[in-house]
């Protein structure tokens, strides 16, 4: 049926955007983590891929989450020479994330997820005023 | 495609009103017996029924069960267990009461699944967003069974009330 192929579509949404959330609490939470050893390379920040994936069961193309892609930016460097991570000139390289880009894209991934269950919501609207023919 | 609820619904309402044709025929011909030759308003009512019974006779050649016939047996099915639905073989009202089983067994499986549904969240096994859209499923399946119901019940009632 068509009401519910849509409310399974946009769970696909759901699903993906939850995920890309715990995409997001990964880089947060390792924003200062750092390597353990002499000039070691510290947390690279992930970047989450969407793809569309068609799906016989529903059928209809649900999005899925795709690679986790590694963020190829250069890692911040800061002068920290008593720093166990710290290399031969006393600079210690830090994650390449950030925090203020990381809430940006915290508040996208919100903002779809509301999208995506103002689709259940309006769907279920209309079977139910569908079914409101019934009644009358 | 054919046992899902939004179509269920669509289907019952023409079976209803099909049914509520044919439950009228015995009674429409007798008023057309009794009023034959008077022009009046008794007369017209009854070849208009008359007519509403020719096109469903057409339209449906084959008898189907009466309205309360198929009514009571729903309701009885839908207190059985799930596993004794649609094996009941019924008499005459084969489309209806095949339609209405399948429906309600639908609606005991979508049940049984967002229930397990629950008990695997409870148990940290499962996902909100699915539970949620199983229990939503299963919510438009149980309305569209009762609304399909209380229009049957309501398309008898109004054909029990009939004056002719």
């Amino acid at each position: 049926m068509d009401f519910n192929t849509s409310i399974g579509i946009a769970a696909t949404g759901l699903h993906a955007q939850s995920a890309r959330m715990r995409v997001i609490a990964e880089n947060i939470a390792n924003a200062d983590s750092t390597a353990s050893t002499p000039g070691g390379e510290p947390y690279r920040r992930r970047v989450p891929t969407f793809e569309t994936v068609m799906n016989n069961e529903l059928g209809g193309r649900v999005v899925s989450m795709g690679k986790l892609a590694y963020d190829q930016s250069d890692f911040n460097n800061r002068y920290e020479p008593g720093h166990p991570a710290a290399d031969a000139n006393g600079y210690v390289q830090y994650p390449n994330v950030n925090t203020l880009i990381e809430t940006m894209d915290m508040r996208e991934a919100q903002r779809s997820y509301e999208a995506n269950l103002n689709v259940v919501s309006v769907t279920r609207q209309m079977l139910g005023q569908t079914l409101d023919i019934l009644r009358g | 495609m054919a046992s899902t609820p939004f179509n269920i619904a669509a289907a019952a309402y023409g079976n209803a009103s099909r049914l509520a044709s044919q439950l009228s025929r015995p009674e429409a011909e007798a008023a057309i017996a009794g009023v034959a030759g008077g022009p009046n308003f008794a007369q017209m009512l009854a070849q208009s029924v008359q007519s509403v019974t020719e096109s469903s006779r057409a339209a449906d050649p084959t008898a189907i069960a009466t309205l309360s016939d198929a009514a009571t047996r729903m309701l009885t099915q839908a207190s059985m267990p799930g596993a004794q639905l649609g094996t009941n073989p019924g008499n005459g009202g084969n489309d209806f009461a095949a339609m209405l089983a399948q429906s309600v067994q639908g609606v005991v499986d979508q049940g049984r699944n967002s229930d397990q549904m629950a008990i695997d969240m409870v148990n940290g096994k499962a996902n909100v967003v699915d539970m949620v859209t199983a229990m939503s499923q299963t919510e438009f399946a149980i309305e569209s069974i009762v609304t399909i119901r209380d229009r049957v019940i309501q398309s008898y009632e109004s054909i029990m009330s009939m004056p002719i």
